[in-house]
């Protein structure tokens, strides 16, 4: 588990599968709510496994379901 | 089904246009050509096969072999290496292929090398006379005619074309001249401008004005500079680490930081010398060809590559499974089949990998695809209805171990649409029931595609020791992270280069499908591999700005305080997240109780991706209109209302930097666009009617702790700069030589910035407005620490203590006794060692009262014809803050561009898919109409130098806030001129003609 590191709040982040990605998950953004969270409603994600905007498992990539659980999810 | 063969033609590129109709995929091309083409009087058959041909090109007799379809912009760039011609749309609609045939225009990219005959070409090279520039390219320079540069060669020689015909070209025929060129950056203005003084004619209409504090005083130790010009500055307290660059002075105390700068590499975007992507040519590099899926919906049965192997020139095929190549993932987890699931038309099934772009086009045709046609719902209303086909039937099942942590819980998922993202705050129903004012409007807003002047590219060359990729991309360390992820590299073996990239918007992070398909092309063939989109794969698989409907309501007290803002928003990203808007109703003008209720609707079409200020324009768009409606029915002068709610809290007095700033901004614009005179809605008589309308721009500021740089000092007192972020434009690379100038006393050209290779420091990428607040500040911890370094050495000299010396321009002197001094060369000459260097980071936010919003307000006047339903934009006036200003120059270009997208977006943008393919009925610059220079209006820019006192530059970014107000202020002007809301975008004259038909019954 890491953490948010944002000065207003300090939450534990999920671990979201390493495929994911966001425009936001790139960098180190410091004062943003942390993208891990998933609640940013302009954010298209993307799967580095397929490269596209669904998982391997053909649903849509986020990160509230790119998490431990999915058959698609990895870690490591 | 091939790629080309498929397409529409609408959506057929020249080059394909021209093989497929000369001959097909058996690459056979029999062209005819007469008069004076050849230079000959008969007809004459050429082909099939390469033919030797000879052109005068830049005064040169030349030679070359190619086949009878190749085109001149083609033989220009690949067989005679002039790859200043750029190739932005291979149909003749954009003008960056723009050279000379005997003095005239011609676009090279639907001219035939063949045709040229003994016509004289001329190129962007060939203009300057040996290093003296044409006065068109020192004008361009000057005026800051560029941003990206990928359009300049092309407008530099249409300009150059008039003048060599007309001395004193009047502003209507430039843009006549220009017309045919397309920057998606927006730098008309400044072509005008640098038209008008290359001819000795005084330029007007499109101005800047910097506003700064004439204060040069540095703030006391401890404190920085907190205000905004106009307002008060005060100085505040900060705790600075004493190993940090201490707070500069406010502008007027600065040499070089806060005036207006020629960018730096502006004769290369000029000469055609700056290599972009698609002009990166190595030893041995094939050439790409996707292809991609013309249905909409669809699963793949099969796949044939064999013939395509077998043509000769063929390097490596590729096929997009499931399980193939970098994609590997547990079968076990795999559904449906080997290939994904085709869920919008140009998704990529295939690529491949041949000699040249001829072969590579030839080679996609002969892949044959099978492919189960399903239904598909490829509209936001079409993918709403109950009975719509499902872009993702499977629902994630996440199990046991579901969410963790903080994250929100998956929305629910019905049909087609996610959400709603539910934010509330206070009791909304109850605010509204009690409010004496309650309005309510559904506004419309529709798919808008990046459409940069360079397509989406890159150049892969896999080897053992390292990947390297070419890319044109906003961020090279996002592209070494997803490809050093796919490939299982270790990120030090993956290296990413931009030198120069034409234009991005958002849309170019991380390595895309396209990336990791020529990485993979290329391992396989052991060569690199260059991938370029065309127009028709830029429209529909890059991304776009998604659509939106939105129902807001806004309940107002008798005076217009605001009790409430609820908002219910549909939107659809196609196949992806991303469509909310709900950021603009959230927070720019606050409220007793605010509800935001956000869905996203997948449809069948292409993913969406950022977009200059994602959901921003879209939000404010309806909020500022709905404000506008709010000030007519309270009886207020709609500034007034805004001054009134415009507020830190309900009922406070604003106090947030933001805030302060609209006010003064509000006023200043107000003056500028003669608010004063603005008549009651549709007021005026006759069929052509006037209108002024005004809207808010707020964006977030965005700090990158991945801002990293080395600096680099040199015995011979030379400097070196070098980080991984890349310069999308917007003229970072002068900005950063600023910065370093104005800390070593020296000139920016003294600065050598290298940027744009992971091999360096990694650096913010370019997006969000976040890259001078980022990098800035590593740049002068990086000098700050060279400095310490330099002092110690000149000190020892003088025999003074390091800690009184300073630098002032052109010398190293004693801040005690001035006239123990060494000049700059001299200082250098001191240095221990042969050179000096420092990497560093960002350091980290001082601690102070928050500023995290910034923007401006935006005044729009128009001219609307009642009758023909036209829209002309007269005049806008943009009065913006940005943190302090590096280079008011650059800062106006960027603001430029901003009105001219939001101008584009909400008069002409519209992306068209057939309803039942999902194909894109206008993926090209012909029928995709982005603005031009004809329909670029005069920009008023004023800015204001503002200090946050939060950093030691306080520099912020202003791409995504030159943007957001444009389209609302522009509703509210044609508000203004007709007495008739539009709540709909694109306004076309149709949509107009439609909304005064209705406004007049009702």
């Amino acid at each position: 588990m890491s953490e948010d590191k944002s000065p207003a709040r300090r939450v534990e982040l999920p671990l979201l599968c390493k495929f994911l990605r966001c425009k936001s998950g790139y960098g180190a953004i410091e004062n943003n709510t942390a993208w891990q969270l998933g609640t940013s409603t302009t954010e298209a994600y993307w799967c580095l496994a397929t490269m596209e905007a669904f998982g391997p498992d053909d649903s849509y990539a986020h990160a509230t379901v790119c998490q431990g659980g999915r058959g698609c999810y990895r870690r490591d | 089904m091939s790629h080309d063969d498929d397409e529409l033609p609408s959506g057929l590129s020249r080059r394909a246009f021209i093989g497929g109709t000369t001959g097909g995929a058996a690459a056979v091309s029999l062209i005819t050509l007469s008069g004076k083409a050849r230079g000959a009087t008969s007809p004459r058959v050429s082909g099939p096969g390469a033919v030797r041909i000879s052109m005068t090109v830049n005064g040169a007799p030349r030679t070359l072999k190619v086949e009878p379809r190749t085109t001149l912009v083609r033989a220009l760039r690949d067989e005679l290496g002039l790859r200043g011609t750029k190739v932005g749309c291979d149909r003749g609609a954009c003008g960056a292929c723009t050279v000379h045939l005997d003095g005239e225009t011609a676009l090279a990219c639907t001219t035939l090398a063949l045709e040229v005959g003994d016509r004289k070409v001329t190129t962007i090279e060939g203009l300057a006379k040996g290093t003296t520039l044409h006065p068109i390219q020192q004008a361009f320079i000057e005026q800051d005619a560029m941003q990206c540069g990928f359009c300049t060669p092309g407008m530099v020689m249409s300009c150059a074309a008039l003048l060599a015909k007309d001395a004193k070209p009047d502003r209507a025929t430039i843009r006549n001249a220009v017309a045919g060129n397309l920057c998606r950056c927006g730098t008309y203005p400044k072509v005008f401008t640098a038209m008008m003084t290359a001819s000795g004619q005084p330029a007007k209409g499109w101005t800047l004005e910097t506003r700064t504090t004439g204060n040069p005083a540095a703030p006391p130790p401890g404190s920085a500079w907190v205000g905004i010009a106009g307002g008060a500055v005060t100085a505040q307290l900060r705790t600075i680490p004493e190993t940090e660059a201490k707070p500069w002075p406010m502008n007027p105390g600065l040499n070089v930081v806060g005036k207006s700068t020629s960018r730096l590499d502006g004769r290369a975007k000029v000469t055609g010398e700056a290599q972009y992507t698609s002009d990166v040519a190595l030893p041995g590099m094939l050439h790409a060809r996707r292809v991609v899926s013309p249905h909409a919906h669809a699963i793949v049965k099969r796949v044939d590559t064999r013939k395509a192997e077998k043509l000769a020139g063929v390097k490596a095929v590729f096929v997009v499974k499931k399980q193939e190549g970098a994609t590997l993932v547990d079968p076990s987890t795999e559904k449906n089949g080997t290939f994904p699931r085709i869920r919008y038309a140009g998704q990529c099934v295939a690529a491949v990998a041949a000699t040249t772009p001829e072969i590579a086009d030839d080679a996609a045709r002969l892949i044959e695809v099978d492919y189960e046609v399903l239904p598909a719902a490829t509209s936001l209303d079409a993918a709403m209805a109950s009975s719509a086909p499902l872009v993702y039937p499977v629902r994630v099942n996440l199990g046991g171990s579901a969410g963790g942590g903080g994250a929100a819980k998956d929305l629910a998922q019905q049909g087609n649409l996610r959400g709603p993202t539910q934010l509330s705050e206070g009791d909304v129903d109850a605010e509204l029931a009690a409010s004496a004012h309650k309005i309510t409007g559904t506004f419309r807003t529709q798919v808008q595609t990046h459409s940069p002047m360079e397509t989406h590219g890159i150049v892969a060359d896999w080897k053992p020791a390292e990947l390297t990729v070419y890319m044109s991309t906003q961020g090279t360390s996002t592209v070494r992270d997803d490809l050093a992820t796919v490939f299982d590299l270790p990120k030090s073996k993956v290296r990413v280069v931009c030198d120069f990239m034409g234009g991005g918007f958002g849309a170019k992070f991380g390595g895309g499908h396209f990336g990791v398909v020529a990485a993979e092309l290329s391992r396989r063939a052991k060569a690199p591999v260059r991938l370029v989109l065309d127009r028709r794969e830029q429209h529909t698989a890059v991304g776009n700005r998604p659509s939106t409907l939105q129902q807001l309501t806004l309940g107002a007290t008798r005076e217009g305080d605001l009790n409430a803002v609820d908002l219910v928003s549909h939107g659809t990203s196609g196949i992806s997240t991303g469509a909310g808007v709900g950021w603009a109703a959230q927070r720019l003008f606050p409220a007793n109780a605010v509800r935001t209720r956000q869905y996203d609707v997948f449809t069948h079409a292409g993913p969406g991706a950022a977009f200059r200020a994602p959901g921003m324009p879209q939000g404010v768009f309806a909020l500022d209109q709905l404000v506008d409606e709010l000030a007519e029915r309270v009886g207020m002068d709609s500034l007034d209302l805004r001054d009134r709610l415009d507020v830190d809290e309900r009922d406070g007095a604003p106090t947030a930097p933001e805030r302060i700033a609209r006010k003064l901004e509000r006023r200043i614009g107000a003056d500028r666009i003669g608010w004063k005179s603005r008549h009651a809605p549709g007021a005026e008589k006759g069929p052509i009617k006037t209108g002024i309308g005004v809207a808010t721009s707020s964006w977030r500021r965005i700090v990158d702790m991945d801002s990293a740089c080395e600096v680099r000092l040199a015995r011979d007192g030379s400097i070196q700069l070098r980080s991984s972020v890349m310069d999308i434009g917007t003229g970072t690379r002068t900005a950063l030589a600023m910065v370093l100038a104005e800390d070593f006393g020296l000139r920016p050209e003294d600065i050598h910035v290298q940027i744009g290779d992971t091999r360096w420091p990694i650096g913010p990428s370019s997006g969000g407005s976040k890259t001078l607040v980022g990098i800035t500040p590593a740049v002068r911890q990086a000098a700050h620490e060279v400095r310490i370094k330099l002092f110690a050495a000149v000190g020892k000299k003088l025999g003074v203590e390091p800690k009184d010396l300073r630098i002032v321009p052109g010398r190293v002197e004693s801040s005690v006794d001035p006239s123990k001094a060494l000049a700059w060369k001299q200082a250098c000459a001191t240095i221990p060692t042969d050179e000096l260097a420092a990497i560093a980071s960002r350091p980290a936010d001082w601690q102070g009262p928050k500023a995290d919003g910034y923007g401006g307000v935006q005044f729009a006047s128009v001219q609307v014809d009642t009758e023909t339903g036209v829209i002309r934009v007269l005049k806008v006036v943009a009065v913006q803050e940005c943190g302090r200003l590096i280079n008011p120059l650059a800062v106006q270009s960027q603001i430029n561009g901003g009105i001219i997208h939001g101008i584009s977006w909400a008069l002409f943008e519209d992306r068209h898919l057939d309803h039942k393919t999902g194909r894109m009925l206008n993926a090209n610059l012909d029928q995709y109409k982005v603005l031009g220079a004809k329909d670029t209006p005069f920009i008023d820019v004023i800015l204001l130098d503002q200090y946050v006192g939060l950093t030691n530059t306080d520099a912020h970014g202003i791409g995504e806030p030159a943007n957001v107000a444009t389209a609302a202020a522009l509703a509210n002007a044609v508000y203004n001129a007709i007495g008739v809301r539009i709540r709909e975008l694109p306004m076309t004259p149709r949509t107009v003609l439609a909304a005064l038909k209705k406004g007049n019954r009702s």
